[in-house]
């Protein structure tokens, strides 16, 4: 028996190699194939993640423009009772906001971030009105037509909020 | 870094070629133009003596000045000039005053 493994010790260790071998084949195929429903459960997460962050980007959306929507109301009541000191502490608060929403929206359509920007760009000049008029002790100048561009920026806030809750949340796009 | 008479210069040449887009605003003397996410504001300044400059002024996406170009300083005065010119086109742009005025001559000739 130890004579006939000693003359064949060739074909036994062939045998062996090919058992390994064979082995470490079935060893990947098995690493490989889990890898693969690795990769899948990690494309799921992460699509999970990507949905969920639109989610609440959508969510903290809404949320921001209903606040400055709100905002907006106030400041129109402040305008019409002419209390010029409480308003000027809403503009920068509105300025903001709008600016958050802007940036919080990075596949916003062109029209509706130009809208945005042009706010904030009235909303200052509204504030340097306001301003240079309490330095003077002067009631502002076209303050009469403060509200009417206040009115503007509503409706173009409240078409955007519209576009979030019915269409495709902009985030996700 | 861009300083901002460089800034001030490619405007008014921009603006010349009608390649920006100057609007009104709620103060019927201010004039603003959204360049990407900044704002670019342009209006006339008084002195106490009823002497009048002209203040340029670049704001952030929030609204923030970042920068300010006023001709009634001692730095912003070698350019009163350009900030001149720049806030007469800049308020013929957003008034649309010359496709009035050539709607006016149309008219005009059709008498």
């Amino acid at each position: 028996m130890i004579d006939y493994f000693l003359e064949n010790w060739g074909s036994f260790a062939s045998a062996l190699g090919i058992i390994v071998s064979a082995g470490g084949v079935a060893a990947s195929l098995i690493a490989v194939y889990r890898a693969g429903k690795a990769r899948d459960a990690a494309s799921a997460a992460q699509l999970a993640t990507q949905e969920t962050r639109a989610a609440i980007t959508r969510v903290l959306t809404i949320a921001d423009l209903q606040r400055a929507i709100a905002l907006i109301q106030r400041l129109k009541v402040l305008h019409r009772d002419q209390k010029w000191e409480a308003s000027l502490e809403h503009y920068q608060n509105l300025r903001v906001m709008l600016a958050d929403i802007d940036a919080r929206l990075p596949a916003l359509p062109q029209e509706s971030r130009t809208s945005l920007r042009r706010s904030v760009a009235q909303i200052v000049v509204m504030e340097n009105i306001v301003d240079e008029a309490l330095t003077s002790s002067a009631e502002p100048r076209q303050a009469s037509s403060f509200n009417e561009e206040l009115n503007t920026i509503q409706v173009n806030l409240e078409n955007l909020a519209s576009s979030s809750y019915l269409g495709e949340d902009e985030a996700n796009r | 870094m861009a300083e901002i008479s460089e800034i001030l210069t490619t405007l008014v040449d921009r603006t010349n070629e009608n390649k920006v887009l100057w609007q009104t605003t709620t103060n019927e003397d201010t004039f603003v133009a959204l360049v990407g996410s900044l704002s670019v504001m342009i209006n006339p300044v008084a002195t106490n003596r009823g002497g009048r400059g002209w203040r340029l002024e670049i704001l952030n996406n929030e609204g923030r000045v970042i920068e300010t170009l006023n001709s009634l300083t001692d730095d912003g005065s070698i350019w009163e000039e350009e900030l001149q010119e720049l806030y007469i086109k800049a308020r013929r742009v957003a008034l649309g005053t010359d496709s009035q005025l050539q709607g006016l001559l149309d008219e005009l000739e059709e008498l």
